[in-house]
């Protein structure tokens, strides 16, 4: 045959170049870029199932829980993917009714109604869940149908603990001790490795590479539960009556500075968010501002008593028979002409011109200092998000007119807070100390921290303090507080009200913010209160729409120390007979 | 009688144990042990090929091609098969007689072309060669089975070639299939045009060129608008060619499960009777059409290298023994078994790689199937024929 080597040539040349692609070709994909091929390899047969760590649970201070934690499941189903149409979507509902998500009937026409993704049922328990996931593997009806673990958070005092407790959101804290503590409540996440076939079965593996989760710390507030609920109800209450905007009261264990109780309302229920309470996410009792009024004149009273001068301020007498006083051309006026008064009385009758005169000769530096001491112009260092500092100007910005102004508690802003914390600090002889939320983080059973009473400094003298504290006792009995005195207890305290600051405007005519701060037994304090009341519309003083509220809290709080003694005492009777 | 060519046997040997392995590792004990089963069907059938007289062949292929040609054609209404006619269920045998139209074809045109002188394009010359594979080839496609029409193409050309016709006749012959082939999509179909257009003007005349180039434009015409007459799966399967990652989880997942099977097993593969992607079965039809990913997925660029080599040393064998044959006969034999092996190799191997389209066409040794082994080791027990036995 003529030409045969040369035709053999060439067919060993095709066949090379054949076999040369498919060797390049098997270079490229497995030498070249198996990285990415493995990865999808993995990616196919390799399932990281999270494994979710219990979140740590909130507590009161005597343990009652103020977040639940509850598992259920979630069941949603794609119609499209089921296989042979009618007969598997007969099938499916006759599974999913079985496992009582509804009636067989009602499932199947909505699997035959919808073709998209649609939630069938919610907050399936925990364990029926898990049965229905491995029957539905069995029946290869787990690609149309999605079973979902939901870690639901429930928190039992709804909205009377919300402003503290906050939320959580997409499986993070959103607002409150939830967002503040985030981290600490979280835990860690763990995981599992499962291999799974085309089909979607587990395989048998010897040990599947695990990371189990560590759950979340819980956290001990100091917080009282039941003082919480009566502060909350006493607010809204008056908030009701008195057509005011708002409202918040602060409880603090004088004692210790603990937080019994930071009620706000409105409130929100963390469960059943709606669109208009993102307003109430933060507790305004911490973190609003605003001008306290007559419940500040306390500081510079403190002031004229640590002043040098103090002897002379104390003895004299002030003439506040005008009813008004002119500081740098600008007329200061007091609610009724209230005659000659001496050094208390400025205080029992709550005068504006007494404490302007005062402040003329105490000077800003004592005043802005000891205002400081006390605590203002300073976060409190509350364990809550977005704490407000408060601002109060310093002495090279306060002339005349603005110490004027700031003696009697206007043209300074501070926070509820804070005004509970100063009047502690009376209650405690001068000494500042700390108020705090969190009492102690316990992790299995293990305490990782714990706060105690703190005596940050001494903030004036303890004659000073006392001195004040007589005065402020005056004042309930004899002077503007007369409506927040408690049966059987000798209440010290002081009305506040301010005119509201109407941003852009100036001042308010109608509009104030009245408040009441107030501690007792006077002898030895055990709990200080401050209430607020934003503008209220049907009364014009502080004496007449707060000071109730603080009656009704401080009687609440007795009732339930009584409560509990007897408690106790009948416990301790029963141990004692056994 | 001439000295057995050992090597044959032994690369068909190594083959086999491959073959075995891999049905293993993807279909486990039960569908090895029905390999193991056509086993000895298998090698009887080579023996029988092997011992058959050459006269006894020579004469009785015109019968052999006759009967395929009336199997073929009964299959079409007595057959079964999922979506398509193209097996003999005889109890629990089941048969595949397009497999063996590829031995008929081989026996028939070597017989044809054996007394042939000298081949040219012309209607006289290479009528009855055409006829003799279009006649099988047409009722193939009929039933559907689109792959195994066009390795008596490929048995076709490399047969043609092997006894003279010129490369540039040959590829004029083929123009229709080849125009039609590239026609699916522009990016086959521009280089195709252009490099036919060289080659015409190269080697002919202006006024020859114009008429193939439209002769070529006609039929790869013909091609998207087949497309819709196509019945789905091999629409889908052109298309899924043109763009596997379209659409992952559709038509384009086999090819893509492949190649990760294949790319997973990086250099040294994963072991054997350890890979996921096969043992997982993530794999389509692993067994059969995708054992070699398999492989690749176990075995890793070594094993698919090593099984590579086998079939390239096999391949070669045959056409050594292809060349030094000094009878027509024998030698286009060997050639038409080279061709039928070579080519479902390369076209199985190239789809799971991603660089040729996915069709049912299986891997010769290797792939699960009795039908496919006995083809298999009856092309060897005829090359063992010519090779060892004097005509």
């Amino acid at each position: 045959m003529k030409g045969t080597s040369r035709r053999v040539k060439v067919v060993v040349a095709v066949f090379v170049l054949f076999w040369a692609g498919l060797f390049i070709r098997a270079i490229q994909i497995q030498l070249v870029r198996w990285k990415y091929f493995e990865a999808e390899a993995r990616k196919q047969h390799w399932d990281r199932v999270e494994l979710n760590a219990r979140r740590g649970r909130v507590f009161d201070r005597l343990g009652r829980a103020l977040t639940l934690n509850h598992t259920s499941a979630t069941v949603q189903v794609l119609p499209q993917h089921i296989r042979d149409k009618d007969a598997g979507k007969d099938t499916l509902a006759a599974i999913l009714a079985k496992y009582g998500l509804g009636s067989r009937r009602g499932i199947r026409s909505k699997l035959r109604k919808y073709d998209h993704l649609f939630r069938l049922a919610r907050g399936v328990d925990y364990s029926t869940a898990a049965e229905l996931k491995d029957v539905l593997v069995d029946r290869q009806f787990h690609n149309c149908t999605l079973v979902d673990d939901e870690n639901q958070r429930i928190y039992p005092y709804e909205e009377v603990c919300a402003n503290v407790v906050g939320f959580i959101g997409t499986e993070q804290g959103r607002a409150g001790i939830e967002a503040r503590f985030d981290s600490v409540l979280r835990g860690r996440q763990g995981s599992v490795l499962l291999q799974r076939d085309a089909v979607g079965h587990c395989l048998p593996y010897p040990s599947y590479p695990r990371t189990e989760p560590v759950e979340g710390a819980d956290i001990r507030l100091t917080l009282d539960a039941d003082i919480q609920s009566i502060c909350y109800q006493a607010v809204k209450n008056r908030v009701r009556e008195t057509g005011a905007v708002a409202g918040s009261a602060v409880v603090l264990d004088a004692r210790t500075g603990a937080v019994l109780a930071i009620a706000d309302f409105p409130s929100y229920d963390p469960a059943k968010r709606r669109r208009g309470d993102t307003l109430y996410f933060q507790s305004a009792a911490v973190c609003d501002e605003f001008e306290p009024g007559s419940s500040f004149k306390p500081v510079i009273g403190l002031a004229a008593l640590e002043s040098p001068l103090a002897g002379r301020l104390t003895a004299r007498k002030y003439d506040a028979s005008a009813g008004e006083i002119e500081v740098s051309h600008r007329k200061i006026k007091d609610a009724h002409k209230l005659g000659v008064m001496d050094f208390d009385g400025l205080f029992v009758q709550s005068s504006n011109v007494g404490c302007v005169m005062l402040s003329m000769s105490v000077g800003p530096e004592q005043f802005y200092l000891l205002a400081r001491a006390l605590g203002f112009d300073n976060r409190v260092g509350i364990e809550l998000p977005g704490e407000a500092a408060g601002r109060i100007d310093p002495p090279e910005k306060l002339n005349r007119l603005r110490l004027a102004n700031n003696a009697f508690g206007q043209g300074l802003t501070v926070t509820l807070l804070q005004l509970a914390a100063a009047y502690n600090c009376i209650a405690n002889d001068g000494l500042y100390v700390k108020p705090f939320l969190v009492g102690s983080i316990e992790f299995r059973g293990r305490k990782l921290c714990r706060s105690e009473r703190t005596e940050v400094r001494r903030a004036v003298k303890k004659e000073a303090a006392q001195r004040m504290r007589d005065i402020l006792a005056k004042a309930v009995t004899e002077g503007t507080g007369e409506l927040a005195a408690i049966e059987g207890v000798s209440v010290c305290g002081k009305t506040g009200t301010a005119q509201k600051v109407i941003p852009g405007v100036g001042y308010s005519q109608t509009a104030s913010m009245m408040s009441f701060v107030g501690f007792f037994p006077k002898e030895r304090p055990r709990y200080v209160v401050a209430v607020l009341l934003d503008e209220p519309s049907e009364f014009r003083f502080a004496s007449a729409a707060a000071c109730p509220v603080f009656r009704e809290i401080g009687e609440g709080l007795l009732a339930l120390e009584r409560m509990r003694e007897r408690r106790d005492f009948v416990a301790e009777m029963a141990g004692d007979m056994r | 009688m001439r000295r057995v060519d050992l090597w044959v046997i032994v690369l068909t040997i190594l083959l086999t144990a491959v073959g075995m392995l891999a049905v293993y590792s993807a279909g486990g004990t039960r569908y090895l042990v029905r390999q193991l089963v056509f086993l000895p069907v298998a090698v009887a059938g080579l023996l029988a090929a092997w011992f058959v007289p050459r006269r006894v062949m020579h004469g009785t292929s015109i019968w052999f091609y006759g009967a395929i040609v009336l199997l073929l054609g009964l299959v079409l209404f007595l057959g079964a098969g999922p979506g398509s006619r193209r097996w003999f269920v005889l109890g629990p045998v089941a048969f595949q007689p397009s497999e063996f139209t590829k031995l008929a074809v081989i026996l028939l045109l070597a017989r044809h072309l054996a007394g042939r002188r000298s081949l040219e394009l012309s209607f006289r010359s290479l009528a009855v060669p055409v006829l003799i594979c279009l006649a099988p080839a047409v009722l193939i496609v009929v039933e559907p089975d689109l792959s195994a029409a066009l390795t008596l193409g490929a048995i076709l050309a490399a047969m043609l070639y092997w006894q003279g016709l010129r490369p540039l006749h040959l590829l004029l012959l083929f123009i229709p299939l080849l125009s039609f082939a590239a026609g699916f999509s522009l990016w086959t179909w521009i280089p195709f045009f252009v490099f036919l257009a060289v080659i015409m003007l190269v080697r002919t005349n202006l006024f020859k060129a114009v008429i193939t180039l439209a002769f070529s434009s006609f039929f790869a015409l013909l091609s998207p608008l087949s497309l819709r007459l196509l019945r789905d799966y091999q629409a889908d399967r052109i298309r899924s060619f043109l763009a596997p990652w379209f659409d992952p989880h559709g038509v384009g997942w086999n090819a893509i499960q492949s190649r990760i099977a294949i790319g997973s097993g990086q250099l040294f593969g994963k072991g054997f009777l350890c890979g996921t992607q096969n043992r997982l079965g993530f794999l389509p039809n692993r067994h059969t059409d995708f054992v070699f990913s398999g492989l690749g997925e176990e075995f890793g660029f070594i094993g698919a290298l090593f099984l590579l080599g086998l079939l390239a040393f096999l391949i070669r064998r045959l056409l050594v023994i292809a060349r030094h044959e000094r009878d027509n006969f024998s030698s286009l034999l060997c050639v038409g078994c080279a061709a039928v092996i070579g080519y479902q190799a390369f076209i199985n191997i190239g789809m799971l790689l991603g660089i040729m389209p996915i069709t049912g066409v299986a891997l010769p040794f290797i792939s699960y199937g009795g039908s496919s082994l006995l083809l298999s080791y009856v092309l060897v027990g005829l090359v063992l024929n010519v090779s060892s036995r004097p005509a």
